[in-house]
């Protein structure tokens, strides 16, 4: 569905990814890992059309993406809840909700995105009017994920969406992504907390200094020895 | 040898070749006004490009600190017959304690909101200048003689072009040790990040006001030379059109650049000069200001370093795009794009 | 009693357009990050535009609504041709380009519609009203009513409908707005537009009390800053308040201390305020990320 091809990307000088390849099949949960600072970020950037590969190739249902404003990639269906949540804290939390849904062409439809949002995550109903800039940070993360889930994507992109959190929370939010990829949302997700991300994902890439470096099944990186050490070993 | 190599002993042997210029060669006393008047603009350009270029203190209030040396320069040597350079002096001097008390504005202000302080100073000084008649005689104006240096009076051009020259080479040698030594690199600091700056133990505090006061001094000093030499000023001088005309002298001859400073002020006397020549340009009114406009905008958007540093600019540029292929080799060219 | 109440009328109608000017700027501050030094330039400009249809027989209507269109030209030309370019410029950079627009636009003025000063007709003519000694020109009604006209729907738009909410997403993290599919570009473009628009609005209701010449806009444009400043570059209301304030204190210190040094009292009450309180009386701190 998705799908990168040897792709290289840049920040000024600094060379950020190094021919990235990976693909993201329909229906599945696929997870990037990878330390601070490899890369994960700009992957996730060269997806949506923040940052331009300076070459390879970036697809979604066979037609190329790479060129397009990252308002366009959202028109198409993939849509970010980025790292660090960045929700408008300006704004209440409907208002967010519904800045998510600012390409939707469908306006009827969107009263049910709210109400399937608030079934996923019923705290954010009660907090629907308060500015989201009060809110802590799980309900924060909820509410990326929420005011991304508003465009209704096709994929979504979630970048690090535990960062911080208890585990508790962490907990939530992982089955709650596995719900919304059960409801037929394609989901790519960038973690660094491994055993629970693999625990939920159908595939895996690993990036080392914007390579990557493994790949396969959840199933079957999560016994590979090289990851189990550096990325499972501490926990 | 070695002694020709220093920036100051350059400036005084250029201050020099110049000032001999007007008494060797011919030229006719409105040329000769020109040039004086360059003087003048050069001298207000470094110290507001002290401020601007070097501490990155935006102000545009500063015509009404040249205003103020004029009427200073006017009023002592008419009314109190102060001998010229003591109130030379002294019209630089009071200003300096304004601009002491603008910078310590400055202090609570940063960016837009102190461009918009020092403009409301800016409009309330002239203001001032038109109500104070006791100071100002309103607008009628006031008149100031020649001046007089040791019982010689100097009327001719020539001669108050040397002695502009000799005052501008001081102030160019103050303003080249000060910015050389710590203060300048202070300065450069709080310019890229007062928080930075203050880390690393940058006074903000001193250094604002000096950037300020420094600045205010020397607008004084060309607004007393402005006074003795077209000997009648009156307030409509002093407002928004000059500040923004020394914004657009250290804009395009070069931020923090001393060099760039009276490139500037050559700019923009001479400009309105060479469209009088050109018959077309010069039936389009006011056609100097749409064109110093643009030349801001054009300089700050694609040479931000000025007239002044063209050519390092371009120069760094082509090494840059040099060295880029040879370390990416097959990567492609990286594409300048980088958050910030 | 009469004196004072004749004073605060003043001050509303002058203030009203104050607040138009204000709240343009601030729309361009909060998306954009820049101030637009300009503005009063551009406003004079679109003035001279209603002025030139009115001189050629059109009726006053369509005089206003051709200042109106040619600000929306003009708004949406400068952001494309001069501010976008520079979007990654710093703030010192970007004052800089506005502020050599200030130099551009006062020159063509100058070269296309020259040096005079020209009557311009009000809106509303009628006979005056006189309310118990109050002297009130319709025509200032007309001016605070077709101004908060246009604020309440200016803020409509601004809370209540779609293309608000982008506009405020946009003003408090551009990127996320981006990656939320919004087309900061066209945000960009709509608030110059509005922005100019608002401009020319104050231009042509307060032409008929200034004239229209080059120098027209000095006074609102620069009173617009304080309205800002008063109020705040932190909401979209403070400026309103702001403008209303200024106007009414500047005819009361005009009238009661002196008329003579009204200017530097007030701009003395500028600095005054942003030293104390540089985030404004409505006291929301705010910056916008740059
Ligand atoms: N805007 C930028 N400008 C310059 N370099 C950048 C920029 N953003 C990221 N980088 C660099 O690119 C590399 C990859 O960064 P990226 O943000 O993609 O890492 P990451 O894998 O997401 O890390 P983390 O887990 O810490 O979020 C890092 O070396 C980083 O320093
Ligand atoms: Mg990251």
């Amino acid at each position: 569905m998705l799908n990168l091809e040897g792709v290289h990307a840049y920040y000024g000088y600094i060379h950020a990814l190094k021919g990235v390849s990976l693909k993201v099949e329909e229906g599945s949960i696929v997870t990037l890992l990878g330390a601070n600072g490899a890369g994960k970020t700009t992957i996730l950037k060269v997806i949506s059309g923040v940052l331009k590969a300076s070459s390879g190739s970036v697809t979604f249902l066979d037609h190329d993406i790479s060129k397009l404003a990252p308002e366009k990639v959202v028109s198409e269906g993939i849509v970010q809840a980025p790292e660090g949540r960045q929700i408008f804290p300006e704004l209440t939390v409907i208002e967010n909700l519904q800045v998510g849904a600012y390409t939707r062409r469908d306006k009827k439809n969107i009263k049910s995105s709210y109400q399937i949002v608030f079934d996923y995550f019923p705290i954010l109903k009660e907090r629907q009017d308060q500015l989201a800039g009060t809110l802590s940070g799980g309900e924060q993360q909820m509410l990326a994920i929420g005011r991304a889930l508003m465009a209704k994507p096709k994929v979504l992109l979630l970048d690090e969406p535990s960062l911080g959190l208890a585990p508790l929370i962490v907990k939530d939010i992982f089955k709650i992504i596995q719900e919304i990829n059960a409801q037929g949302t394609t989901v790519f997700l960038v973690e660094q907390n491994a055993n629970q991300a693999l625990a939920i994902s159908d595939y895996a890439y690993v990036l080392e200094t914007g390579k990557i470096t493994v790949e396969g099944k959840a199933s079957e990186i999560k016994e590979d020895p090289k990851v189990l050490q550096a990325y499972l070993g501490g926990h | 040898m070695n002694l020709l190599k220093n920036k100051a002993v350059q400036y005084t042997i250029l201050a020099f070749v110049v000032a001999l210029i007007p008494l060797l060669l011919d030229i006719n006393r409105s040329t000769l006004t020109l040039w004086n008047m360059v003087i003048i603009y050069a001298i207000i350009a470094i110290g507001f490009n002290i401020l601007l270029g070097y501490a990155g203190q935006i102000s545009l209030g500063h015509a009404a600190f040249m205003g103020l040396g004029a009427y200073i320069a006017a009023n002592l040597t008419g009314n109190l017959e102060l001998p010229f350079l003591l109130s030379l002096v002294l019209s630089g001097l009071i200003p300096m304690v304004i601009g002491l008390i603008l910078g310590l504005v400055a202090l609570r202000l940063e960016g837009h909101y102190l461009a918009i302080a020092t403009l409301g100073f800016g409009v309330a000084i002239q203001q001032v200048f038109k109500e104070w008649t006791a100071f100002t005689n309103g607008f009628s104006g006031v008149r100031a003689d020649n001046p007089v240096i040791f019982g010689l009076e100097i009327s001719e051009r020539e001669h108050y072009f040397i002695l502009g020259m000799i005052i501008l080479l001081l102030l160019v040698l103050f303003a080249h040790y000060l910015l050389k030594s710590k203060t300048g690199r202070a300065l450069l600091a709080m310019r890229d990040s007062e928080h930075a700056a203050q880390a690393m133990g940058v006074s903000l505090f001193k250094y604002k006001l000096i950037a300020f006061a420094a600045s205010a001094f020397y607008a004084g000093i060309a607004g007393g030379l402005f006074m003795h030499l077209i000997r009648f000023t009156e307030p409509n001088a002093w407002g928004i059109t000059l500040s923004l005309n020394l914004l657009a002298m250290v804009v395009i001859g070069g931020l923090a650049t001393i060099g760039g400073s009276i490139i500037g002020a050559g700019f923009i006397v001479m400009v309105p000069e060479f469209i009088k020549d050109i018959e077309f340009l010069a039936s389009i009114k006011s056609f100097a200001t749409i064109f110093t406009g643009f030349a801001m905008i054009f300089v700050i958007m694609f040479f931000p370093h000025g007239i002044a540093r063209i050519g390092t600019q371009i120069k760094i540029a082509l090494l840059n795009r040099r060295n880029s292929r040879v370390d990416k080799g097959k990567g492609g060219a990286p594409n300048g794009r980088s958050k910030g | 009693m009469v004196a004072f109440l004749q004073n605060i009328i003043a001050g509303l109608e002058t203030g009203s357009l104050y607040a138009l000017a204000a709240l343009g700027l601030v729309l361009i501050f909060r998306t954009s990050g820049v101030i637009n030094f300009a503005q009063g330039e551009m406003a004079m400009f679109s003035s001279f535009i209603a002025l030139t249809l009115f001189q050629h027989n059109m009726p006053y209507p369509v005089a206003f609504i051709g200042a109106i269109l040619f600000a929306v030209a003009l708004g949406y030309i400068v952001e494309r041709v001069f501010i976008r370019p520079a979007s990654k410029a710093n703030l010192v950079s970007k004052m800089i380009i506005t502020l050599g627009l200030i130099m551009i636009f006062s020159g063509l003025a100058t070269a296309i519609f020259g040096t005079d000063s020209y009557f311009f007709r009000k809106a509303i003519t009628a006979d005056n009203l006189n309310a118990g000694g109050v002297i009130i020109q319709p025509n200032a009604l007309f001016i605070i009513a077709i101004t908060l006209l246009i604020m309440g729907i200016l803020f409509y738009i601004i809370k209540k409908t779609m293309v608000g909410i982008a506009i405020r997403a946009t003003a408090q993290n551009e990127k996320t707005a981006k990656l939320m599919g919004i087309s900061v570009s066209k945000i960009y473009s709509m608030s110059w537009i509005i922005a100019t628009v608002l401009g020319a609005i104050a231009g042509v209701l307060i032409a008929p009390t200034t004239n229209i010449s080059t120098a027209m806009m000095m006074d609102v444009h620069l009173k617009s800053f304080i309205a800002a400043v008063l109020g705040g570059f932190g909401s979209f209301i403070g400026p309103v308040f702001g403008g209303f304030s200024i106007g009414v204190f500047d005819n009361l210190v005009g009238y009661y201390i002196s008329l003579k040094w009204k200017t530097v009292i007030v701009y003395g009450l500028l600095i005054l305020i942003l030293i104390f309180k540089p985030t404004g009386l409505f006291g929301k701190s705010y910056r916008k990320k740059v």
